[in-house]
Order: structure tokens, then sequence, then C-alpha cells
């Protein structure tokens, strides 16, 4: 599980007298994209997931989905684009 | 690998961006475009203010989202590559715009409420998992955006990516 935090993100407040900082979790699944921040010994069940298909974190919405990676949904978008384009150019 | 860097500020004449109530005002937008059209991936950004707080305390919501347009009278931002010897990024980035880009709250990649006067980076290592793929889509792409209800001074906002 450790190995798919693969982020980390820093936020400064002043109402705190240390940066707060998390390992962070990109949705691998998502489109686009969501990044979720951790909290320290949370449970990895309050995470979502791992999916055994693609072996990435996926955010609790995606979890029991099946595994859709977000690079097929990035392929039809552009894919779409590229369409609309070639219509539009005639 | 190349990596490139830009903030809101990187112009001849830097333009200084206002804070604005909802939806929010984009700061800072890096979008493919049909000149040598391509991927990118953002692995890092940073935001916070550039004026002094409000008299009472408040709020800055940072937003990153998914954009499917460029707004309407943005500026065209320097893109610096990080490693001087290498080409000139494809990708645009653009900011300071009179009207808000298209980008819908459904594609909110990553949300952070904040104080004022705090500050907030997302880094993810260059190449590896966790990067925001910006799509080959022309003016396609991420907008960092900042709204508060109280605060209307400037905000900055830098991002790194790698095409």
């Amino acid at each position: 599980m450790r190995k798919g935090l693969s982020g980390y993100a820093t936020l400064t407040d002043p109402a705190y007298s240390s940066p707060q900082e998390w390992d962070t979790f990109t949705c691998g699944h998502c489109w686009p994209p969501t990044i979720h921040r951790v909290q320290p010994f949370c449970d990895p069940a309050d995470l979502g997931g791992l999916c055994k298909v693609c072996m990435r974190l996926v955010c609790p919405r995606c979890l029991g989905e099946g595994c859709a990676p977000f690079e097929r949904a990035l392929e039809r978008e552009e894919a779409n684009a590229q369409a609309q384009r070639w219509m539009e150019q005639g | 690998m190349a990596l490139y860097g830009t903030t809101n500020q990187s112009a001849a004449t830097p333009a200084l961006t206002a804070v604005a109530g909802a939806p929010g005002k984009t700061m800072l937008q890096l979008a493919a475009q049909t000149t040598g059209i391509r991927r990118a991936w953002i692995y890092e950004y940073k935001v916070g203010p550039l004026s002094a707080p409000n008299a009472t305390d408040c709020e800055l919501v940072w937003t990153l989202l998914k954009q499917t347009s460029a707004g309407t009278g943005g500026v065209t931002l320097t893109i610096n590559a990080l490693d001087q010897a290498d080409s000139a990024a494809a990708t645009v980035a653009l900011g300071n715009f009179t009207a808000e880009p298209t980008g819908a709250d459904t594609g909110i990649v990553d949300q952070v409420p904040a104080n004022q006067r705090g500050t907030f980076q997302w880094v993810v290592a260059p190449g590896g998992p966790g990067e925001i793929v910006i799509p080959a889509t022309n003016l396609a792409g991420y907008g960092i955006r900042v709204r508060s209800a109280t605060y209307v001074g400037n905000a900055g906002a830098s991002a790194k990516f790698r095409e």
C-alpha cells in the first residue's frame, strides 16, 4: 500500500506551529484523476483500495467498479476531439 | 523527459490577478495546443496569496480542475525549461483572464480550503506514478482556480510539468 502513495502535500497555516504534511495518492481509475491526501496511520480501508488488475490505488468512489484505468478515458477523449477536428476541417 | 515550469507571474510585464468570489478566478491554466500537440504531465503545483491579508480573517479555496477551453482575454505566460538545453514546451500557459475558462466542478482534481495566509504545495516524482495528465486535445488542460468570499487581494500559482 505504501508504494502507491506517490505524492506529497504541504500546507502552511498560521494556526499551526509547523507545516501540515501528508502523503497523497492519485486515483488510478478516476478521469480526470483525483488527488487524495492520506492521514497518518489511517486505516488502509478508508483510502479506497488497491486494484489487483492494474495494481494502482483507487479512491472510494471507484472501488468495486471494475478495472478501468484512466488512460482509457483519456484515449477516448483525445479520439473524440480528433474526430471533431476532422469533421470541422471537412 | 523535458521538465518545465511556469507561474502566473511569468511574463515580461507580470499582471497581478485578484481573487474573486464563487466560482472563483483561474490564476494559471496549463493546456495542450494545436501546434505540436502532445500530452503533458503535471507533477507539482504551488499556490499562495500575493497580497497583504484581509483585515477580517478569511479563507482561500484553491482548486485544481480540468478545463476544456481557454478563458477570454488571457495572457500567454512564459514557460521555462528547467534544463535550458531542452526545446520549448508545446504546452501553453495562460492566465489573467477576463472571463473564466470552461470547467465544471465535476472536473475537480484537488481542492484545498486554506487560510488567507496559507500556502499549499503538491508534488510527485516527475515521470513516476501520480502525475496529472493533460490530454493531447486542443486547449484542454487544467486550471488552478481560487475563490474567496472576503479576500480581494492577488494570488499566485506555479506549476511544473513534463512532456
